[in-house]
């Protein structure tokens, strides 16, 4: 089966508002203004409202309410506004259990949390990517989210093969779902985020995690790969094969990565769970 | 008052959750100390059956050196500020060294060829390094794998038991 086949055949598309996926296009540009950012949003009224709410909870600790959507990007900013809105209008489709991965409830949308954030610590630390923060947060809250449509697809049959491959015969996780199915989570992502029209880097980025390109220039997949390894490092790694990701040596040798670099990261990660966990109570 | 039947309800039981670059050391024998999603990381629990204390620390990296902030603010995250720590804490609480059972699990690798990224090796030959050099031997040990792990010290007998990700938890 291929990738498109699959989306197409799949019932539950996770559903997102058509102001998010808005918001998500704009980051192709170079520069976006407050004022793009407050018009994509005023299109959707349900998407407002949580995110003033998530705007007067306790964990921005503003002095004074914010009761309108200009008011909010003009006091947080555009990037923490962005950051929010993903948050809300991603957080309820990925927090569902995923079964066929022995993932339970909350743990995918931790994983792709801890994921953006690190992809923000990545950029920062291997600054010749020159990838902006808000881009490479949006990659990695998306990078995993083929699973959603993939684990129906994965009968108790796939389910055992995969396994078997995994556990005998050294694949990843992705490559055991190749070999079975004829398509991996990543291709799934990148089919389901190509019919939502987003930007070509972005589908990219989801769509190569598990095998980035790096010429003729590194493109935006190497940050969710290094992003998700250095999620897993860190202990944000669900499903009973958390740890059956294949490191793309080409990256490590293209970036010069060094153990001590890796461990930086990796400390980074786990300063960023603080703000994850903020996240997690906004969604 | 009307004097009827007396029920005797056991309080339940405690759980102390030791998060990643954290440490419990306790001596309440009514609790569990337990840690969750142990991947490359390594947990190293430490128990008593004399005095009935016992410690679960849940070490990232091997070597404080990368950070000497994070060495002092963090002393968790490290094997070679973490593991002294833990043992000390349980020393105060009244624990025997010579009587200390010691169980490690963890260390899960990412599929890494080259092994830049094995941090789960590099963690697991760190905290051997330290043990040898302090003369002190793993009792029981789970390294390794392509899982996460939850690790569960119970302070009431010191038996420690491992659950990855749909699986039932086993004694380790």
């Amino acid at each position: 089966m291929t990738a498109i086949e699959l989306v197409n055949k799949v019932k539950n598309l996770p559903p997102v508002s058509n102001a998010a996926l808005k918001l998500v296009s704009l980051l192709e540009q170079p520069a976006v203004s407050n004022d793009e950012v407050v018009h994509a949003l005023k299109c959707d009224n349900v998407l407002t409202a949580k995110l003033l709410r998530a705007c007067n909870s306790p964990y921005f600790g503003l002095e004074e309410p914010v009761s309108s959507v200009d008011q909010a990007v003009f006091i947080l900013g555009h990037q923490q506004i962005l950051h929010i809105v993903l948050t809300l209008a991603f957080g309820s489709a990925m927090v569902v259990p995923l079964p066929a991965y022995a993932v339970e409830a909350n743990e995918l949308w931790r994983h792709s949390l801890v994921t953006a954030t690190a992809a923000e610590s990545v950029v920062e630390s291997f600054s010749n990517l020159s990838v902006e923060g808000p881009v490479a947060f949006t990659v990695g809250l998306l990078h995993d989210i083929g699973k959603l449509v993939l684990s129906q697809a994965l009968t108790v049959e796939y389910q055992s093969e995969i396994r078997r491959l995994v556990e005998q015969n050294n694949f990843s996780r992705a490559e055991a779902e190749k070999a079975t199915i004829g398509t991996d989570h990543a291709e799934v992502g990148a089919q389901l985020l190509q019919s939502w029209h987003l930007p070509e880097d972005i589908v990219e980025a989801v769509g190569n995690h598990h095998s980035p390109l790096l010429k003729p220039r590194p493109r935006l997949s190497v940050v969710t790969h290094l992003a998700n390894c250095a999620a897993h490092l860190a202990g944000s790694a669900p499903g009973w094969d958390g740890y059956a990701v294949r490191v793309n040596e080409d990256v490590v040798k293209t970036l010069a990565i060094t153990p001590d670099r890796i461990d930086l990261l990796i400390v980074a990660v786990r300063d960023s769970f603080d703000k994850v966990d903020g996240f997690m109570t906004m969604s | 008052m009307t004097p009827g039947r007396t029920w005797v309800i056991a309080p339940p039981r405690r759980s102390f959750v030791v998060g990643v670059a954290d440490m419990v050391a306790s001596n309440d024998a009514n609790a569990d100390i337990i840690t969750y999603s142990l991947g490359s990381c390594l947990g190293i629990a430490i128990y008593d059956p004399v005095k009935k204390v016992g410690g679960l620390l849940h070490i990232m990296l091997p070597d404080s050196k990368i950070d000497a902030a994070k060495a002092v603010s963090s002393p968790f995250m490290f094997v070679d500020t973490g593991v002294p720590r833990l043992f000390h804490s349980a020393y105060d609480l009244g624990a025997d060294r010579n009587r200390l059972i010691v169980k490690v699990a963890g260390g899960s690798q990412l599929l890494d060829e080259k092994g830049i990224f094995n941090i789960g090796e590099r963690n697991f030959i760190a905290l051997n390094a330290l043990f040898a050099l302090k003369g002190i031997p793993i009792h029981a040990k789970e390294v390794g794998g392509v899982s996460s792990r939850t690790m569960r010290l119970d302070l009431s007998n010191g038996n420690v038991t491992i659950k990855p990700p749909g699986v039932a938890a086993y004694p380790l």
